[in-house]
């Protein structure tokens, strides 16, 4: 990929003189790694991280009626939730394919917004921004805004990671406006916070105000912060000259996705697609029973899964990459890989693969072998995650 | 970046150590740190034909996998067997204890085609990102 063609964090110029190995990731030129995968991802099992996330897509969605149209183009149930709450949801198209997967944030019943995967944003953008002209069409009153731009995003995940964000960080309970945002009602203490919720920080020292949010993509304890983008390299700065708090290090994507594997959460691209529904993918449990959303038609006829997700792990070291063909013990192909790579936390090869033989009973499918170009790897189907805070798995 | 004067390279950033017709074969320091956490170096075992610019085995970090290609010709006399439960020894050492084969030469001519320490190290800054 050309570099010219890529965009750039806020944090570019920081992360090239940490000499970072840089790559194109979703259209952007992104941190791989710092120094070590490995030793980044023990970092943030072990301490705490700090990653540049700042590639993400947000979209805000407002207008009177925009939890109606939330509640129709996300498949869980948004609306319902309370101010200041997070909602994981799937966007799906008319076919009940998987367009996105998506966190929700909602501000007010008036006032939302979708944090989007960065290689999604325009295609969610043009997707939400279609539905909601056509849903103005009847009458609603709901428009969409993508202002992935103007905002930074840094993420702070690991057990350590309140020792260095409770330090730094004065509570701003009041209502109002908190750096890009404006809270509707009133923020809990950093400390009351609970998975999934958000509210509003001022980092004290350099009077960053920031909207934080009790979230990852690690499996563990941490805090995903939004600020304007031009504060973006204020902000990493100061949390990197005040590391000592917690022993925190940058982390690149290539641990983001070790890390986020080995806690089994799905990668669109690599656990989720547009040819993939949510029943293939597991994820049915996002599916409101409650309300109608698009793409919710289309499921009631595909209940049959055609596909299925299954996690393993092997005893060889050679690790399983993405779009390798599974065999069973005839090594006839039943599937192929979904993600595979390395655990740092376990130290051998992991993978997640979709099964689209449906003679193959999953359920009782205990080993198979990978096509990993050419040698037939022996594969464990395990039960994920394959890691959890506190306890060493799989 | 660590190049050393006594080794021989080749293009896809492979180097060997020759003595009369026995050489060493090893990746580069640049190569290691291209290639980041190596988890698993795939090489042929001992008695394998390497011909030169053949690929012999597959080099696999976090992220990537790469082929290896020979650069020269002879018969693979050892492997480096402690890269199976170190193969992070290449990152840390890779002209010393990461090395990975050790090889009889059967073409001592096809050494001409290698580049000294001062040719690698400007090849490196002519094509390397």
């Amino acid at each position: 990929m050309e570099n010219s063609q890529n965009k750039k964090t806020p944090l570019y110029d920081t992360h090239v003189a940490l000499k970072a190995k840089m790559v194109p990731f979703a259209g952007f030129l992104m941190p791989l790694y710092y120094k070590s995968i490995i030793e980044e991802h023990i970092n943030v099992r072990n301490n705490s991280g700090l990653f540049d996330i700042s590639h993400m897509g947000e979209i805000i969605i407002s207008g009177s009626d925009a939890g109606k149209f939330c509640d129709r183009v996300f498949t869980a149930d948004i609306s319902k939730s309370g101010p200041n709450q997070i909602v994981y949801s799937l966007i799906l198209n008319e076919k009940g394919g998987i367009i996105d997967d998506v966190t929700v944030f909602k501000f007010s019943d008036s006032e939302y917004m979708a944090v989007v995967n960065a290689a999604n944003t325009a295609k969610d953008f043009s997707w939400l921004n279609f539905q909601g002209s056509e849903f103005a069409k009847k009458g609603n009153e709901v428009s969409v805004k993508n202002i992935s731009d103007e905002v930074g995003l840094l993420s702070v995940q690991g057990p350590k990671t309140r020792d260095i964000i409770y330090s730094l960080t004065g509570d701003n309970p009041q209502a109002g406006s908190c750096g890009l945002f404006s809270l509707k009602q009133k923020s809990k203490p950093l400390g009351e916070l609970k998975h999934f919720e958000f509210g509003c920080v001022l980092f004290r020292n350099i009077n960053v105000e920031a909207l934080i949010s009790r979230s990852g993509y690690t499996g563990e304890f941490g805090f995903e912060i939004f600020v304007p983008a031009e504060k973006t390299s204020i902000l990493w700065n100061y949390l990197l000259k005040n590391s000592a708090l917690s022993n925190l290090l940058p982390v690149g994507l290539g641990a983001r996705d070790t890390l986020r594997f080995e806690a089994a959460l799905p990668l669109y691209g690599h656990e989720l697609d547009e040819t993939i529904n949510p029943y293939d993918a597991g994820l049915e449990k996002y599916l409101s029973a409650e309300k109608d959303y698009i793409g919710k038609e289309a499921l009631k006829n595909i209940r049959n899964k055609a596909k299925r997700l299954i996690f393993f792990k092997l005893s060889g070291k050679q690790i399983p990459r993405h779009m390798q063909k599974i065999l069973n013990e005839n090594l006839k192909p039943i599937g192929c890989i979904a993600s595979g790579t390395y655990s740092p936390s376990n130290k051998f090869p992991i993978g997640s693969a979709y099964v689209s033989d449906s003679s193959v009973n999953p359920q009782s499918l205990k080993n198979f072998f990978i096509d990993i170009r050419g040698n037939f790897e022996k594969a464990e189907v395990v039960s994920p995650p394959f890691y959890k805070i506190g306890k060493k798995s799989a | 970046m660590d190049i050393p004067k006594n080794l021989k390279y080749n293009t896809e950033h492979i180097w060997v150590k020759v003595n009369r017709d026995n050489a060493i074969i090893g990746i580069t320091d640049y190569a290691q740190d291209q290639l980041g956490d190596i988890i698993y170096v795939d090489l042929p075992e001992a008695g394998y034909e390497l011909e030169q610019n053949e690929s012999f085995g597959t080099i696999e970090s976090a992220k990537s996998v790469s082929e290896l290609y020979a650069p020269v010709t002879g018969h693979v006399i050892r492997i480096n067997e402690s890269l199976k439960d170190e193969p992070e020894l290449v990152n840390e050492e890779p002209y010393d204890n990461g090395w990975l084969l050790a090889v009889k030469l059967t073409n001592e001519d096809e050494l001409d085609n290698l580049m000294d320490s001062s040719g690698y190290e400007d090849y490196l800054k002519n094509n390397a990102s």
